[in-house]
């Protein structure tokens, strides 16, 4: 009996030493960035270019990788929401159990499983593909060469895409099972018909789920390095017309390269390429607080959902 | 019963969930501006009876029927091919459902979604008179009238039933098939919509499937009772009530089963 209590304690302190742990890792990380990269931060940081060099006082600050960031966050979510919500309409409303929705299935897993360097490097193949040339610049005035250039924000933001899409199309469709089956009954009984049905009352009563699904999306585009790092091409600055933010060379802005926080943390820090590890942790610090916000959001948006059900 | 006056016609009704049959053989008229009550224990087949009356039940697999229910002269099974049609049939009949099921948005929009879908309008102001119209024909309208725009969900589930009938309503049915419509409410909520149907009978045919002897003698003009899937006894209420032909009815109303 002695010894069954004695188990049952010690059973006890591991897993709670295992959960303590877990909670110090992540305050961990989250105090080491606050300790290294909080002297950083100042509007100036924030708001002005970076520049290429070599000395830690010139480096400016991360206006363009934040901006990078935000457009790829940006173009990803636009193509894969519309994409994943689709497929997870499908999947979930009009698929017959069968073969093409195993297959669909099956499709949906091994993408979810892809490491994103392999996403990347399947983007680039496609997209230096001189058809997508519009996408990015043509390589010009080379002999013999015919390919597009293949890296851009448009480039990297449709590979984010196709990267959240299988992580869209899961979420969205748990989200769109767990819509009570009543309510759908309730529209056919009206005479609604199942387009109607789908926009006017699963769609809307989905509506928490769907949203923290693409807010998750997002913070998988806003954490991705690879995809960055191979399609969005190696440049800190924006490289397209200058100065790049005025409206008539957006345009050109998207068809050129430059970088994000991700892909601006290795370019500056000593354990990537980089020399200047104080801007590195303070570009980290910003990443890791825009993560948080989008987990706030996510935790906000599924709240507002639990307590309905409570009622 | 004159010919002008039956709603619905059945006519050696059988069906089945797979291989089980559910309904043996079921023939019956529902008349027009009534109150037709379907009694009977659970698993008796009244449910899926009722659902076969808009057709409801071709959600369900596995489901399969066969013999006529005509309704309006319509064979709703054999005449009715295209999905349009079916959507046409079921804007004929409202259906309120065991449990309220309001949609998760505002009392409003219940109200102003099926409307504006199915007639494919947008003009505020029509749909502001038939949205205060159905409330009030529901009597919901007085206590709801502050909050239009609070979530529907956060009615009682006296009111959230109300409001499924005033939903019905906006698309001007002639029938309203009730599933155990007051099974989850408490009893003065049961008797306001017991009230309620008893006026909504001037104007539309009401079938409604209850567990409640009680209320079926409360509310109905006929009655009939459904056993393990056969339409054990049709009649007017008095007499079901007082002079029952079949000895399985007796049992029933003497609480033997």
């Amino acid at each position: 009996m002695r010894l069954k209590l004695f188990q049952d304690s010690v059973m006890k302190t591991l897993c709670y030493f295992a959960a303590v742990m877990t909670v110090a890792v992540c305050l961990g990380i989250i105090l080491y960035l606050v300790i290294k990269g909080f002297d950083q931060l100042s509007p100036d940081f924030i708001m002005t270019e970076p520049n290429p060099t070599f000395s830690q006082d010139n480096a400016g600050g991360i206006l363009t990788p934040i901006v990078g960031t935000l457009l790829l966050t940006f173009i990803g979510t636009l193509l894969a929401f519309p994409w994943g919500l689709s497929s997870a309409l499908y999947y979930t409303f009009y698929a017959k159990k069968g073969k093409l929705r195993d297959t669909l299935s099956t499709a949906i897993d091994i993408l979810a499983g892809v490491p994103t360097i392999v996403i990347a490097i399947f983007g680039l193949a496609v997209f230096t593909n001189p058809f997508w040339g519009f996408l990015s610049s043509r390589v010009e005035g080379v002999e013999g060469i015919s390919k597009a250039f293949g890296r851009s924000f448009w480039v990297a933001g449709i590979t984010m895409g196709i990267m959240i899409l299988p992580y869209i199309i899961k979420t969205c469709a748990e989200a769109l099972k767990a819509v009570p089956p009543s309510y759908i009954e309730a529209s056919y009984a009206l005479g609604a018909d199942k387009r109607q049905s789908l926009l006017r009352v699963v769609i809307p009563a989905a509506k928490n789920g769907i949203i923290t699904s693409v807010i998750l999306g997002m913070g998988r585009i806003v954490g991705d390095t690879a995809i960055v790092w191979l399609t969005l091409g190696g440049t800190l600055r924006m490289t397209g017309l200058q100065p790049w933010y005025s409206p008539e060379n957006w345009p050109s802005t998207l068809q050129n390269t430059g970088s994000t926080l991700t892909s601006y943390i290795f370019y500056t820090s000593p354990a990537g390429e980089g020399n200047m590890p104080s801007v590195a942790f303070g570009a980290s610090l910003v990443l890791i607080v825009i993560i948080i916000v989008l987990h706030i959001i996510t935790d906000y948006i599924s709240s507002l959902g639990k307590l309905r059900d409570e009622e | 019963m004159t010919l002008s006056n039956i709603s619905i016609a059945v006519k050696n009704v059988d069906s089945w969930y797979g291989e089980k049959q559910v309904l043996k053989n079921i023939n019956m008229e529902i008349e027009k501006k009534s109150i037709t009550a379907l009694i009977g224990p659970s698993a008796c087949g009244k449910t899926t009876f009722l659902k076969s009356l808009n057709r409801i039940n071709d959600l369900v697999k596995g489901f399969k029927i066969s013999g006529i229910i005509s309704v309006g002269g319509q064979d709703i099974y054999k005449d009715i091919k295209k999905a349009s049609d079916l959507m046409f049939l079921r804007q004929k009949m409202g259906m309120v459902f065991q449990i309220p099921n309001p949609f998760p948005m505002s009392i409003y929009k219940n109200l102003a979604l099926p409307f504006s879908e199915k007639n494919n309008l947008s003009s505020r102001k029509r749909i502001d008179e038939v949205v205060v119209k159905c409330l009030k024909d529901v009597h919901l309208y007085d206590e709801v009238k502050e909050r239009l725009d609070a979530s529907a969900l956060d009615l009682s589930g006296g009111q959230q039933q109300r409001l499924c009938i005033a939903r019905c309503l906006t698309i001007t049915p002639e029938i309203i098939l009730f599933d155990e419509p007051c099974s989850s409410l408490d009893p003065i909520s049961t008797l306001k919509i017991e009230d309620l149907l008893r006026e909504l009978k001037e104007q539309y045919t009401l079938v409604i499937v209850t567990h409640n002897l009680e209320q079926a003698k409360r509310i109905a003009d006929r009655v009939g009772f459904f056993y393990q899937g056969e339409l054990i006894e049709y009649s007017a209420k008095d007499k079901f009530f007082t002079r029952p032909r079949h000895e399985l009815t007796q049992k029933y109303l003497a609480g033997k089963f």
